[in-house]
């Protein structure tokens, strides 16, 4: 299908004008008329070169389409395609196109002459995730006489493949949930004070302070003793891990919905975190763990999950065993697109505080709603 | 005659800014609907030049304002000072009782001090100490925001957005225009010559009687209709989000009016509803969009552009 081939197919005045020239010849012949022997081969000399021209008019027709690099299921996106003729004889004549991102059918009236570029701008949009692959763009046109559909199916040459992301979703008590957790680190683990760490700023002596916290130099030159009152210790920022795990015990088939909604759910912690510029340990079994530090790390995990394919694990010893690889985080995300309850059992001795999350356990007010599209005609 | 001095002042102001052609004949249409205008777009682009060269137009007074952080509102309306020797509380007139106020980087100011240009946008008065002082008859905001950069400055409120009749936005224009513009500036340097001040082609009287002019202009119930149609078509679209207020509505129909007068009318048709409707309408919506990459927000701009342009082309007229 790289090639664009044109095809043919009668209209109702074609159809029309075939007949009454075969008629017309068949007359001529019967009743040896020259006259009508020759409107005939007239008419069928019209109708003839109304199908050569019509099935050369699409023919030098390029399409390249500009898209963004990434794009978010659900989400419009600017579109900029380019129609070109590349005959050197024929002009493009009045066609319709119709692009498999857009909404409707795009019209371009004038006529391309040879040589000639036109841009359309309009929006697209995706419903599934993934590499937008290479498609086909279908125009039609009815030029010269209207005898023809002339269709035209062709590939679009695109800038580049755009990845299109699960729209990320974060749930509001889960939000709610790490904003607590993100308070809470003023008031615990903190560092311990660094000796020799810089001071912040001299204080008078008071009764009961270190001699070895005057600060010798200034005490000397003020005739006063001061006192060095070191930086106070900052809170360690609190580590957070994100497990990801598909499962699935014998007999139970999860739907690619359930899939799709917990993608969409990492998707919406990973961009939270990066928003936040919180590192995170990141694993999506039964991959590798990945230390995620600045927005590069988190972009190219979120383009990962944009090709995450379900790859579900039958037994508990994984998770068990990827779990403990967190024991350094304060807090885990355990993300699962199987219910909490047939997982979170096994998890009961790892050495982490746990938050599991499964697509299941969202209320119905919570989970919510992809936008879809009319869809068009398929090519 | 009238229409020939707006032919004038569209072809002033487009020499001035070169390639702003658009934006000039959006900015002269707002001016004749009697609203105010937020031009939008990058530093460098000629966004303070256009305004400045409408006020140079215009022999009425002009104020600028520069919007900066640590403005107050004070700074902007005015403020009561007791004078000792009356022995009575004075009113001191803040810069913006002009006829034409330009504000300079509104988006650099914080929100409260936005807010105080609220009353005086929509109701053309200032009330301070329980005392309402109106402006003048003619009055027109122009506030320039930055739209690229984001750091030090504050998002206009949608309370704020809605006060303006439209927005205009203003790119870098093409190649062959910016080669002119140098060619413009070298041949101006090199004679030494400063740029001429603009000469005043309207009074604030002339102004105000084309705005009435413009307000004559009939407009029929299914025209009316079409804007309703528009601005529903707009609220019910999943992907935009801020409604469109009556205000909105309404700043359709003033601006249908004045480009209808603009291009000489009987009346106010369709057409004119639908060069109105995107200046009117591309300010007061707003897209959530995931912040995907570095270019996210000049994608969104555009999007909401193109969502809003097919919204217009499926849109039936009756």
């Amino acid at each position: 299908m790289d090639t664009a081939r044109p095809t043919l197919t009668h209209r109702p005045a074609g159809i029309c004008v075939v007949t009454v020239a075969g008629l017309l010849i068949l007359s001529g012949l019967v009743t040896f008329s020259p006259q009508l022997l020759s409107l005939g081969l007239l008419t069928t000399f019209v109708w003839g070169t109304s199908r050569f021209l019509a099935a050369k008019a699409l023919s030098g027709l390029v399409v390249n389409r500009t898209l963004p690099r990434r794009a978010a299921v659900g989400e419009s996106f600017p579109v900029k395609t380019t129609l070109s003729n590349g005959n050197r004889f024929i002009a493009v004549p009045e066609f319709e196109i119709r692009d498999p991102l857009a909404d409707s059918a795009l019209e371009e009236k004038k006529p391309l002459v040879p040589g000639e570029e036109k841009s359309l701008t309009y929006t697209g949009k995706r419903t599934r995730r993934g590499r937008i692959k290479r498609q086909h763009w279908r125009s039609i046109s009815t030029w010269p006489l209207g005898l023809f559909e002339a269709e035209m199916i062709g590939p679009f040459i695109d800038t580049q493949s755009p990845l299109v992301i699960p729209k990320p979703f974060l749930p509001p008590h889960l939000q709610r949930y790490i904003e607590n957790l993100q308070e809470d680190v003023a008031h615990s683990s903190f560092a311990p004070p660094d000796p020799s760490a810089e001071f912040k700023y001299l204080r008078e002596f008071r009764h009961g302070d270190s001699l070895k916290s005057i600060h010798w130099p200034t005490s000397l030159r003020t005739d006063e003793l001061l006192i060095r009152e070191p930086e106070p210790p900052s809170p360690r920022p609190r580590r957070f891990g994100i497990l990801v795990h598909s499962f699935s015990p014998s007999g139970k088939i999860e739907t690619p919905e359930t899939f799709e909604m917990i993608l969409r759910i990492v998707a919406g912690l990973l961009f939270y975190f990066r928003s936040c510029e919180v590192e995170v340990r990141y694993q999506v079994l039964p991959h590798g763990l990945t230390l995620l530090r600045d927005s590069r790390d988190f972009s190219a995990a979120i383009d990962q999950l944009a090709l995450q394919s379900r790859d579900p694990l039958s037994s508990h010893e994984k998770i068990i065993a990827a779990a403990e690889s967190f024991h350094d985080c304060d807090d885990l995300f355990v993300v699962s697109d199987c219910p909490i309850s047939e997982w979170k059992q096994s998890l009961s001795s790892a050495r982490v505080p746990l938050a599991c999350i499964d697509s299941v356990s969202l209320s119905s007010a919570s989970r919510p709603k992809l936008r879809t599209r009319k869809r068009l005609q398929p090519l | 005659m009238a229409r020939e001095k707006l032919d004038n002042l569209q072809e002033q102001l487009c020499r001035t800014v070169l390639g702003s052609e658009t934006a000039s004949y959006e900015l002269l249409t707002a001016l004749i609907a009697g609203g105010h205008v937020l031009i939008d777009g990058p530093p460098g682009v000629g966004k303070t030049s256009l305004a400045k060269a409408l006020a140079g137009a215009v022999s009425g007074q002009f104020k600028r304002i520069q919007f900066t952080p640590d403005l107050l509102p004070a700074d902007l309306t005015g403020y009561s000072i007791y004078r000792k020797n009356k022995e009575a509380f004075e009113f001191v007139e803040g810069p913006v009782f002009t006829n034409l106020l330009l504000a300079d980087e509104i988006n650099r100011t914080s929100p409260r001090i936005q807010s105080a240009l609220l009353e005086c946008m929509n109701e053309g008065q200032v009330t301070i100490d329980g005392v309402s002082h109106p402006l003048p008859d003619v009055f027109q905001v122009i506030a320039t925001r930055n739209n690229r950069h984001r750091s030090g400055t504050f998002p206009l409120p949608e309370p704020q957005l809605d006060r303006f009749l439209i927005a205009i936005e203003m790119e870098l224009p093409d190649q062959a225009v910016r080669s002119r513009i140098l060619e413009h500036h070298a041949s101006a340097d090199a004679s030494g010559s400063a740029q001429n001040a603009p000469t005043p082609i309207f009074t604030t009287a002339e102004i105000r009687s084309l705005q009435e002019e413009s307000l004559a202009l009939p407009l029929s119930s299914s025209v009316a209709r079409y804007i309703i149609r528009l601005c529903d078509a707009v609220r019910s679209d999943t992907e935009l989000n801020t409604t469109i207020s009556n205000r909105g509505s309404l700043a359709i129909m003033r601006m249908a009016r004045a480009i209808a007068f603009v291009e000489a009318h009987e009346a106010v048709y369709p057409d004119d509803v639908k060069r109105a409707f995107l200046p009117c309408v591309v300010h007061r919506v707003d897209m959530q969009q995931t912040d995907l990459d570095e270019d996210s927000n000049s994608r969104k701009r555009e999007t909401t552009r193109l969502l809003l342009k097919e919204i217009l082309e499926t849109t039936n007229v009756e």
